[in-house]
């Protein structure tokens, strides 16, 4: 487990894309056995979610359309960007990283710091980390990008009953170094590689390739990838989830002499209601503290506690000055991450739906 | 704690009908038995026993009894 704390670092902007494209989960109640859909939104909360399905939209795409809403709706130059980091599990390619060819999407022709990091659930705290010891290694204002989007799960309705959990979303986030009084960045990060095996993606890599799976089993064996690609155990990740996340949070808030009290909102990874209300409640937190939106977007992974902040603003519920946060993320890896930070309201914008995809002219037949 | 105490609370966690479920019952006939129902055991254990239990503890239990055995 380690600390981390930032000082004269501001999260200045945060902004949220989705597909627009709601999927209502009860709508595929026919591809399930009889009232099984109806029972699994009950009981996981998630009742609709929005996805890229049929749009051709990816993860970069949905980031791209958050990070345009920040430069045009809040000023801020673009030629000021000196880093970009683009955290996703589903970028467009293997190579080149597509953190490259958002940087020639937004223009960002100042900006030399250029990477892709594949972190899961905890996306949106490394992306913090990341960009905060990035400024204090010289950089000035870094753009963190942070989205998970698959645009063929569920495609010809062939869906396992998880992936109903997962929505897509992409989010922008602006960290720059500040001359504000603001109260620093505060974080733990905490990480049990031994359980790898619990949320995993096991075949598509270099160790399990596409090809051996083909020569293996045929178009069989990448069906079933298809429907059923990510492997979660469910009862194990419930168990640490409802254990090692308030372990974390609360190592957090005594480390850095904090309470609970102390932040106006906290935002909890959505993986599901059961697993959400139950750490809210092993941590004492009030509920009209705790935000919840998987209800409306899903488990939207990596992005989700940044869905939950701009979801309040999309609902109006608060809409100027500054906000203290409480985030507390988990997942693959295993990983749990805490991190306190304040948001100015008055530059988180609201939640916005994107239509297009990127055309990089680039079709099936055009290299071989 | 007793032991109707107990029972009330597997039943709760199981969504079944009150007074449904004995000791000896096998959970593999139960129709409540599944995903669902092992995530909401696993949360009642822990929130009323602080009891941490794996996907393979649970796959383990055969009957009510194996739950009760863990609910001291």
């Amino acid at each position: 487990m380690n600390f981390f704390e930032f000082p004269g670092i501001d999260v200045s902007a945060l902004a949220v894309a989705v597909p627009d494209n709601k999927q209502i989960n009860m709508d595929l109640d026919s591809i399930f056995p009889d009232g099984e859909v109806k029972k699994f939104c009950e009981n996981t909360g998630i009742w609709e979610r929005y996805t890229s399905v049929g749009m051709g939209i990816t993860a970069s795409d949905l980031c791209v359309a958050a990070a345009n809403k920040i430069f045009d709706s809040l000023d801020v130059d673009r030629a000021s960007i000196d880093g970009l980091i683009f955290i996703s599990q589903t970028p467009d390619y293997s190579a080149t990283p597509t953190s490259y060819v958002i940087q020639h999407r937004l223009q960002l022709e100042n900006c030399g710091l250029v990477y892709d990091s594949n972190i899961g659930c905890t996306g949106f705290h490394f992306g913090i980390q990341m960009a905060c010891a990035n400024i204090m290694g010289g950089c000035n204002r870094v753009l963190v990008l942070v989205g998970d989007a698959e645009p063929e799960r569920g495609w010809d309705r062939k869906i396992s009953k998880d992936s109903l959990l997962f929505g897509d979303c992409g989010v922008a986030a602006i960290v720059e170094r500040t001359k504000k009084d603001v109260p620093p960045i505060q974080m733990c990060l905490h990480a049990i590689g031994r359980d790898y095996k619990k949320i995993l993606n096991p075949y598509g890599g270099a160790r399990h390739s596409l090809i051996n799976l083909y020569k293996e089993r045929g178009t069989e064996g990448l069906e079933k990838l298809f429907v059923n690609g990510l492997i979660i155990e469910g009862a194990d990740v419930f168990t640490f989830s409802i254990t090692e996340a308030p372990k974390v949070a609360k190592a957090f808030l005594q480390h850095f002499g904090n309470h609970v009290e102390r932040y106006d909102y906290v935002s909890i990874h959505q993986a599901n209601q059961m697993i959400v209300s139950h750490v809210a409640k092993r941590l004492k937190i009030p509920q009209e503290k705790v935000l919840m939106s998987l209800n409306r977007y899903g488990n939207t992974r990596g992005g989700s506690v940044a869905v939950n902040i701009c979801d309040l603003v999309s609902q109006n519920l608060i809409l100027q000055s500054e906000r203290q946060f409480f985030n507390l993320s988990f997942g693959t890896g295993l990983s749990v991450a805490a991190l306190g930070m304040q948001m100015d309201m008055d530059r988180c914008l609201p939640v916005i739906n994107v239509k297009d995809s990127f055309d990089d002219g680039i079709d099936n037949y055009t290299y071989f | 704690m007793n032991q109707k105490e107990k029972m009330a609370l597997i039943e709760e966690a199981l969504d079944t009908e009150e007074g449904a479920l004995v000791p000896d019952t096998i959970l593999s006939d139960l129709d409540e038995w599944d995903s669902i129902a092992a995530l909401s055991l696993i949360a009642m254990l822990d929130e009323q026993f602080d009891k941490t239990i794996s996907g393979a503890e649970i796959k383990a239990m055969k009957t009510v009894e194996d739950i009760l055995a863990h609910m001291n």
